[in-house]
């Protein structure tokens, strides 16, 4: 699980209360972190702040800073409301210290591919039946996806929206992987 | 709750950046915190557009909004690299397995029902086979016989 700046932030026992705050089920809780972090990214993203996933690590370490004082019922509303505050106090800032003329957005990098004894490492960390699925996913031409795709959820007996959750999932863990391995 | 916010199209919209109205923002962000179901559709159509980007089915101003996104997103970047290296990979994959010539039977072996079909081919080949080969060997001492009888009545006679 890439942790991002809260990584940096918190202390390896902090994160690990937030993670059973999250979720008091170890299982679940990577996947809730990577969840309410897809949810601040997203929030931030659309709301045109410039470093989104500084933001979205900002409200986690809030948040995590806040648990043991608070009782909170609804942990996402909380979240978001944390995040609100951030955005507002984002827009101060960049008003106070920023000239827009000055900025200057770093191109992404998503043309630089990534090594490929990254990406074979983190592709055998998959469990055998993951890595099968995910490389079949991708592996058909444009015109027999459709119909391998269709296949793929009939031998799973899963729904479609499940089998596309279940390749985002095993996609996520990948990311994480290949961060860390290229870090 | 507004039901229309679970309009893939809406949501998609609201991905490339072309949602500004705020009351529609806020709608869509509070659903995004508070309802798990509408989180996984916005992941879904994310995931979409990030595989429809890779894939170069993006175009036009799509393409240009999108790329906008990934500017201010190193987290989407992130996912477009993923998303490309197993594009890549599982092409290599798929060239260097043979994969590609054999999507025909691999298509086949795939459903019980299929291959149920081929075993009972199968088996009647391999009968139909010890068929023939049995009655041709039939076909075959009949011949002898017939023609070790005729020999005998030309020589009786004699």
């Amino acid at each position: 699980m890439a942790k991002g700046a809260a990584k940096n932030e918190l202390t390896e026992e902090q994160f690990a209360s937030f993670l059973s705050w999250l979720s008091p089920s170890p299982e679940f809780a990577g996947e809730a972190y990577e969840r309410l972090r897809f949810r601040l990214i997203t929030f931030f993203t659309h709301r045109n702040c410039r470093f989104p996933d500084e933001l979205a690590d900002l409200t986690i370490n809030r948040v995590a800073g806040k648990i043991g004082e608070l009782e909170i019922e609804n942990k996402s509303a909380f979240c978001y409301g944390v995040a609100k505050n951030i955005f507002l106090e984002s827009l101060r800032k960049e008003r106070d210290f920023v000239n827009v003329d000055e900025i200057q957005i770093s191109q992404p990098k998503v043309e630089e591919p990534f090594d490929d004894s990254c990406l074979e490492k983190c592709l055998n960390e998959l469990s055998a039946e993951n890595r099968e699925l995910v490389i079949g996913y991708f592996s058909e031409s444009k015109t027999a996806k459709i119909k391998l795709r269709d296949r793929l959820a009939d031998n799973l007996g899963v729904t479609k929206t499940n089998l596309r959750m279940k390749i985002l999932r095993i996609k996520q863990v990948l990311k994480s992987c290949l961060i860390d391995c290229s870090e | 709750m507004d039901e229309s916010l679970n309009n893939p199209e809406k949501i998609r919209s609201y991905l490339l950046g072309r949602v500004t109205d705020e009351t529609i923002l806020e709608q869509i962000e509070e659903r995004l915190f508070g309802d798990d179901e509408f989180c996984s559709l916005v992941e879904i159509v994310e995931d979409e557009l990030i595989n429809d980007f890779v894939y170069s089915r993006l175009t036009g101003a799509d393409r240009e909004d999108f790329e906008i996104t990934l500017q201010k997103n190193p987290d989407r970047a992130m996912k477009v690299r993923t998303t490309r290296a197993l594009r890549y990979f599982a092409a290599r994959n798929a060239e260097s397995e043979g994969l590609k010539p054999r999507g025909f039977f691999s298509l086949f072996l795939s459903k019980p029902a299929y291959l149920a079909v081929i075993a009972i081919v199968a088996v009647s080949a391999v009968v139909g086979v010890l068929y023939l080969n049995r009655s041709g060997q039939d076909s075959n001492r009949k011949r002898t016989l017939e023609r070790s009888s005729a020999e005998s009545k030309r020589k009786k006679p004699a």
